[in-house]
């Protein structure tokens, strides 16, 4: 389960390449072969998976660039995230424990 | 191997000894190992030579005649190393009437000079291959027994196969003969093929494929490291080493036909795989009257080739129909294409007339392979060489009814192309599909893309693509 405090990364075994001037991009994964196409939001998203941001923190910085309410990104990004968890193209970073 | 360098030091020492008593035949005699003794076998011919150079760099013995003390050494491990090099004796025709005679001495492989090069002036006044003097007229028919060799210049990826005889030497003709030099070029990828009855165990490294070629052989595709290996079960072993640019190809004897195969496009998709370039399964045409490419991808069987054709027919003009390079060039993409032959299929003559007169009677078979010396008085055609890409199509099925082109996003175009063109190993991707999946990334992102699915009327094909094409990419800037 996550939640706007939960911290993502893009899994080891996945690549994608941006293409640019709102055309989405197209995900590897590295392993199987397997190809994806998704759409600019979830490409911007993909983007900011730096391993350091909460899914929160994305969600503000995406709201900068989309002209859409933030509850409304909010919730899309959300859906985005839980399917990319479901497919196995990003995986949550165990919080730090000292 | 762990003995090649104290043997060397010491025949380097051995060898000399007496040489001012002995003629030269003696000389010449000593420098032959006994019967086909090759216990170097696999080691690089220059390897072999840069430590010759290394070892007789301080003699003792026969200091005034370098080039010859090298050239007995050179020749003896050439030998123990399982190859036919040719020792050659020659003088400059200037100091034959002086009091001191320039003698020289030097050494071929497979008719290309691998020590000591004479100079131009050089009067050649015998050779010996081990076993007899030769004369200089009766020489390059005698090599050509010992061994053959081509090479090519693939847009300045240098080839050469050298085989022990030319029908195995021309195992690349079929797809690379336009591309061929008539000079042997000592640098660049080196092809050495040999026939043996025992094929050699290529059963380390990891997995990469295995399966059935299109032939129906059984075949494994293994990697060590960045190299990578082919066996074809009872047929052929093909090794390659990036490091050296070099791929041996082991055959047994009868299965000569098999290299001509799938294992020979195999041999140049892993040279130019180790160039860093990219090999694409699509076709490469010209546009009417310019010097700009697209490219046409589509998976096996659904009409690359029958679209290329009735392309080339009506003012285009087809590169390759298959076998695409892509190249960056700087941060520009180039693409150029093997000039290999073309498998037609019954269909396409249906749809084709004309080729008729370009191909073979079926003789029952579905389809055939059609030089392309063949088909080009038919067709227009250009020399491979690398050029600006403006637009790349993806061919959708054919229509019962018209012509028709529509536009694709990039994602889905990309997606298509990688379908087709990315094979991942077991163990992943490597570097080098990381690479290719940035080169189709440019691609898509560089030229215009459309999709086309092409209706019953072929003649009318090119011009209705070229109407479609030429309009777009003449007010968009190049790649």
């Amino acid at each position: 389960m996550i939640n706007l405090r939960t911290k993502l990364q893009l899994s080891p075994d996945v690549t994608f390449r941006s293409l640019g001037d709102g055309q989405g991009a197209v995900v590897v994964e590295t392993k199987t072969g397997q190809l994806y196409t998704c759409n600019d939001t979830t490409t911007a998203f993909l983007e900011a998976l730096d391993g350091t941001r909460t899914l929160g923190e994305i969600v503000d910085e995406l709201h900068c660039i989309f002209d859409v309410d933030q509850p409304v990104l909010e919730s899309d990004l959300n859906d985005i995230a839980g399917e990319l968890l479901n497919n196995g193209l990003i995986t949550p970073i165990p919080p730090h424990r000292p | 191997m762990l003995l090649f360098r104290p043997h060397l030091w010491i025949a380097a020492r051995w060898l000399p000894v007496g040489a001012k008593r002995r003629s030269i035949e003696q000389l010449l005699a000593r420098a032959m190992p006994l019967g086909g003794y090759a216990p170097y076998r696999g080691l690089d011919p220059e390897l072999i030579l840069a430590a010759v150079r290394a070892t007789t760099a301080r003699p003792w013995r026969m200091r005034g005649r370098r080039c010859l003390r090298e050239g007995l050494l050179g020749f003896r491990f050439l030998r123990l190393a399982g190859f036919a090099p040719v020792l050659h004796f020659g003088v400059e025709p200037e100091s034959v009437s002086t009091d001191h005679l320039r003698a020289h001495c030097w050494i071929t492989l497979a008719d290309s000079c691998v020590l000591n090069p004479p100079s131009d002036t050089m009067v050649r006044l015998f050779s010996w291959d081990g076993e007899k003097r030769l004369a200089p007229s009766t020489l390059e028919s005698t090599n050509s027994l010992i061994a053959a060799s081509r090479s090519y210049n693939l847009n300045g990826l240098t080839l050469s196969v050298i085989a022990p005889d030319q029908a195995l030497c021309a195992c690349l003709e079929s797809f690379l003969a336009p591309l061929a030099v008539d000079a042997r070029i000592a640098t660049g990828w080196e092809v050495r093929i040999s026939r043996e009855d025992t094929l050699p165990n290529l059963q380390a490294g990891e997995l990469v494929w295995e399966g059935d070629l299109p032939e129906g052989l059984p075949a494994v595709m293994r990697r060590d490291g960045a190299d990578r290996n082919l066996l074809v079960r009872d047929h052929l072993a093909l090794s390659t080493d990036r490091r050296r640019k070099r791929i041996d190809v082991v055959v047994r004897p009868g299965r000569e036909k098999t290299l001509r195969g799938t294992p020979s496009v195999s041999i140049v998709a892993e040279i130019i795989r180790g160039s860093g370039l990219f090999l694409t399964h699509s076709a490469c045409l010209l546009l009417p009257r310019t010097d700009e490419c697209i490219l046409i991808f589509a998976p096996s069987g659904t009409g690359k080739t029958t679209t290329s054709l009735a392309l080339a027919r009506s003012g285009w003009r087809l590169v390759g129909d298959d076998a695409t390079i892509l190249q960056m060039h700087g941060t520009e993409l180039r693409v150029w294409a093997l000039p290999r032959g073309l498998t037609v299929h019954r269909r396409t003559e249906e749809l084709l007339p004309w080729l008729t007169d370009a191909i073979n009677p079926w003789a029952g078979k579905a389809e055939q392979s059609v030089p392309l010396r063949s088909v080009s008085p038919f067709i227009g055609h250009a020399t491979p060489v690398p050029r600006r890409c403006r637009a790349t199509v993806m061919l959708d099925m054919p229509n019962g009814s018209a012509h028709m082109v529509f536009p694709i996003d990039r994602s889905e175009a990309l997606l298509r192309i990688l379908s087709d063109n990315l094979r991942i190993a077991p163990d992943g991707m490597g570097d080098y599909d990381r690479s290719l999946l940035d080169a189709f990334a440019a691609l898509v992102k560089h030229t215009m893309l459309l999709r086309l699915s092409v209706g019953p009327d072929l003649q009318s094909l090119g011009s209705y693509l070229t109407g479609r094409v030429q309009p777009i990419i003449s007010d968009s800037p190049a790649a």
